[in-house]
């Protein structure tokens, strides 16, 4: 084998391993996320330690308060409030 | 329209003021005043921009070699199938991507456990500067190589052939023929990737650990702490105003000393 045709053969082996791990860095979190969504209770070390930290805000301000002041919004809350109550109680 | 009128809102707010964390349509500097005064805004800005920046020129490097692969060495029916599997990524949502890449990256992570047998590591990625690079590099590498992949795909072969028959070195033709005939294209890749990464929210937040905040964070941080949309559009305007300027300069390079034809 010539020189070149090995260093040709070095260089295409270098490329297409470069091509292989950028495919695997792209496509790595799409796998990992379809494996874990069928076996994540095998997994429970490596995702025991993730925590999502998503944020909730339930009343980002007191100008939220207004829509509890409201007589109207108040009754309908207590209504619907009362219906879940009812609901999880079973009647 | 579309975009023009929530523009002119965005700026129109920008002068408003909040009081009692009510919203009040007013005409004051106030909120512009403060924000660049602002010690904070000035650190998020330039951790942005640099992060921005070395997370578009690592991915255009990085997405180079695979872009070269799949155009010049890939027979047709691999090409065509590789090219759809760039654009597979932007099926699944992007959270979801970040989520899978704190697995990866997490102190007892999948890396981590890669690495151990070898007596290297831990590796601490998550929560740094480095985690939003990989963050970042999530969101824009497949479509960085796609760009450059369908930029190179367009070179007239003739001009690479007669390259090679004047014995110029691949290396060579590279930087001399491949990058300048695909000189457009390239830097639009590049400058998707700034865009995205400049105004991104889920890699700093999720793998960065808002630590440094970059100015996404602190668009939130003005919402969720007492309403200030007023200063969060003053971010907001400043990272247009930012992004209006880089892809200027970028188009600049791209378009530069080519007559319009």
């Amino acid at each position: 084998m010539k020189a070149s045709d090995l260093r040709e053969g070095t260089r295409s082996a270098a490329l297409g391993g470069w091509t292989a791990l950028v495919f695997l860095f792209v496509f790595a979190p799409i796998v990992s996320t379809v494996v874990f969504s069928f076996n994540a209770d095998r997994f429970p070390s490596l995702l025991q330690s993730l925590n999502p930290r998503i944020a909730v805000t339930i009343l980002p301000g007191p100008g939220h308060l207004a829509t509890i002041a409201d007589a109207g919004a108040v009754s309908m809350v207590a209504t619907m409030w009362r219906q879940m109550g009812d609901q999880a109680r079973g009647r | 329209m579309f975009f023009v009128v929530p523009l002119g809102f965005l700026l129109a707010m920008t002068f408003w003021s909040v009081r009692n964390f009510r919203l009040q349509p007013d005409f004051t500097l106030a909120n512009w005043v403060t924000i660049f005064k602002a010690d904070f805004f000035a650190k998020a800005f330039v951790h942005t921009f640099t992060l921005s920046l070395l997370a578009a020129a690592l991915c255009s490097l990085i997405a180079f070699p695979a872009a070269y692969a799949v155009a010049f060495r890939a027979k047709p029916a691999t090409r065509r199938l590789l090219i759809f599997a760039l654009i597979v990524p932007f099926f699944t949502s992007f959270p979801v991507r970040i989520y899978s890449m704190q697995v990866f990256f997490s102190p007892p992570g999948i890396i981590n456990r890669l690495i151990e047998p070898f007596g290297w590591g831990p590796v601490h990625v998550l929560n740094t500067s480095t985690g939003t690079v990989v963050g970042f590099l999530t969101l824009t590498l497949p479509l960085v190589v796609l760009l450059q992949t369908l930029a190179l795909g367009g070179i007239d072969k003739s001009l690479i052939e007669a390259s090679h028959n004047l014995r110029c070195g691949r290396f060579r033709t590279i930087l001399t023929v491949i990058v300048p005939s695909a000189r457009v294209g390239l830097v639009l890749a590049a400058a998707f990737a700034f865009v995205l990464c400049f105004g991104d929210y889920i890699s700093p937040q999720l793998l960065g650990g808002s630590r440094p905040p970059t100015l996404s964070i602190l668009i939130a941080d003005q919402v969720k702490s007492g309403n200030n949309w007023p200063r969060a559009s003053v971010v907001a305007v400043s990272m247009i105003v930012t992004l209006m300027v880089v892809l200027g300069v970028l188009m600049r390079i791209a378009y530069g000393g080519r007559k319009a034809s």
